[in-house]
């Protein structure tokens, strides 16, 4: 059982704080490369260059989560950071303080009884 | 990762569905076999212990008719469990030493909890069970081993589906929408009262007001941490939040049955206000067993229990991922003042995620065994019923004991987080609501539906 270093107990919860990463920028996802949209080469040209600057914001992002002892791992579509003593609002804050939006991530927080009460 | 959230393991690593295994299978095999042959081994698995007061003959003679009882219900348990506890990761060695001891205590404590004079001082086995390991684990260090067989949420998880074994799919769906009802009215209610209080009296922070808010109202522990996950609530906040729902929890243990004996109460309306008014499942169970023991009911009444469940498992636990859902919106709009186009995505996959996902088991168990008896002809119909689902009824009892037990001996007042008169004060009054807006709509406005669950 994992001892809480502070109070030297058990804790009563533990937690993990996962933050995910969509691949695919917002501008892809909400269809602006559509069948009837006239396509020219500078059409993609600045679809890839959105996406290149959209990676970079993830490496960018990973780059924060990275420092504050994060792991990563990659799913189909998205990158995954996790973190089980960074709480879910910290890893908020340091991403906003880092110039971050709200819409480029999106984080779930799971706590889990520390013991089997209740 | 260590630590990792149920709801983030494989299937087969999460307690759920090892509760929806071993509880569906011991419904399908007793099904099967009292059917088609080999009930027996089954049958044997049904162990009870009589009421007794000086006549200790009468618990030796009762568990001699059925030497192999005591036994195969040990080895039944001890090697369905391992499996699911070797899958799931825990120390199986340990376990097998720490269930063995469990089960002895749990033996002991129900043949005590059958005695007449342990009765008079409303000591019966769900209370015996509690006060017994709190007493110990409030005074002595328990070894690793015992405390790797402390699994409350898996054995009540299976108590519960067994428990859905034996409640006809007619009466959930007859009661259940009401369950809902009055559930939904007292938590709302409760809900908002102890966020309230929190936010505008003692100006908490919104996500502890909401965290407090769900522990109180929704579903206790479970309700604190789904909550509380989905408004980021901090770590503080979830520990304080968990605290206060295990002291009220506890105290209501002994509370609600004493005062719906009191008052008179019928088993289904008492039931019912358990299931609004208590805090946890484990908790409510000890509570609901508790009023049937006091009240002397007949062997195999057991509608307090049933109402309980109704409106615990069906009226409150599976709306907890609505909740989080409500939580997890308000909280990136309305706490952190963003429009819905700036702030964070919502995970809608949240309301599946936090979903109890042993209430699947309860419901099937429960279509299942009313599937079975509708196509029998009355007369096995009614064998099936009384038989067979009354051993069921036996082993859920023995589950539960084992979730007393294990809350005794989880409860250790010393661990939990100290925390301040503002979330105590909050929680208290959120408490003094539910309690008696639940005895009212479950005594008074909703009585009929009550009485009527047999």
């Amino acid at each position: 059982m994992q001892e809480d270093k502070q109070m030297g107990t058990p804790p009563v919860v533990t937690y993990l704080t996962r933050v995910s990463m969509q691949m695919e920028c917002d501008d892809h996802r909400q269809g602006k490369l559509k069948r009837e949209t006239k396509i020219d080469p500078q059409i993609i040209r600045e679809i890839g260059k959105r996406q290149k600057e959209h990676a970079d914001r993830i490496a960018g992002m990973m780059d924060v989560l990275k420092e504050k002892g994060f792991s990563f791992e990659a799913a189909p579509g998205v990158v995954y950071a996790y973190s089980n003593t960074v709480e879910a609002f910290e890893a908020k804050q340091l991403l906003l303080s880092a110039g971050f939006q709200d819409r480029e991530f999106q984080i779930v927080l799971e706590y889990t009884r520390g013991w089997g009460m209740l | 990762m260590a630590g990792a959230p149920q709801s983030s393991l494989p299937f087969v690593k999460r307690d759920d569905t090892w509760a929806i295994i071993i509880a569906l299978s011991l419904t399908v095999g007793i099904t099967f076999t009292f059917l088609y042959g080999g009930y027996d081994f089954f049958k044997s698995l049904a162990v009870s212990v009589p009421s007794w007061s000086n006549d200790f003959g009468k618990v030796t003679t009762a568990l001699g008719k059925n030497p192999m009882g005591l036994f195969n219900l040990f080895a039944f348990f001890i090697i369905t469990f391992s499996i699911g506890a070797k899958v799931m990761g825990y120390n199986v060695k340990r376990f097998l030493v720490g269930f063995t001891a469990l089960y002895i205590l749990s033996v002991l404590i129900t043949i005590l909890g059958s005695n007449q004079f342990m009765k008079t001082y409303q000591l019966e086995t769900p209370l015996l069970a509690l006060v017994f390991g709190m007493l110990v684990s409030n005074t002595v260090k328990l070894p690793a081993w015992f405390q790797e067989a402390l699994r409350t949420e898996f054995y009540v998880k299976t108590g519960i589906i067994l428990m859905g074994a034996t409640l006809p799919f007619t009466i959930i769906m007859k009661a259940g929408p009401l369950a809902m009802l009055q559930a939904t009215i007292v938590s709302a209610i409760t809900f908002f009262t102890i966020f309230m209080v929190a936010t505008r009296v003692f100006k908490m922070d919104p996500r502890f007001g909401a965290t407090l808010g769900a522990g109180g109202s929704v579903c206790g522990v479970s309700g604190a941490i789904a909550v509380g996950g989905a408004c980021r609530a901090e770590k503080e906040h979830v520990s304080i939040a968990i605290s206060m729902v295990v002291i009220f929890a506890v105290i209501m243990i002994a509370i609600l049955p004493i005062a719906a004996k009191q008052l008179g109460m019928e088993p289904g309306p008492a039931g019912a206000w358990i299931g609004t008014s208590e805090f946890a499942d484990a908790a409510g169970f000890a509570a609901a067993e508790q009023y049937n023991s006091m009240v002397n009911l007949p062997a195999g009444d057991d509608r307090a229990v049933k109402t309980f469940t109704l409106m615990k498992v069906v009226g409150r636990d599976m709306f907890v991922g609505l909740w989080a859902l409500m939580a997890a919106i308000l909280s990136v709009t309305v706490w952190e003042v963003k429009t819905a186009v700036q702030a964070e995505r919502i995970d809608y996959g949240e309301v599946w995620r936090r979903f109890p996902k042993f209430v699947i088991g309860f419901f099937v168990a429960s279509i299942f065994t009313t599937l079975v008896v509708a196509s029998l002809d009355p007369k096995t119909g009614a064998a099936f019923s009384k038989d067979a689902l009354g051993t069921i009824k036996t082993l859920r009892g023995w589950t539960f004991t084992w979730t007393f037990l294990s809350i005794g001996f989880t409860t250790r007042f010393r661990e939990l987080t100290s925390f301040g008169w503002k979330p105590l004060l909050a929680f208290l009054i959120g408490v003094l609501i539910n309690v008696p807006l639940g005895y009212y709509l479950s005594n008074v406005v909703f009585i009929d539906y009550w009485l009527s669950v047999k």
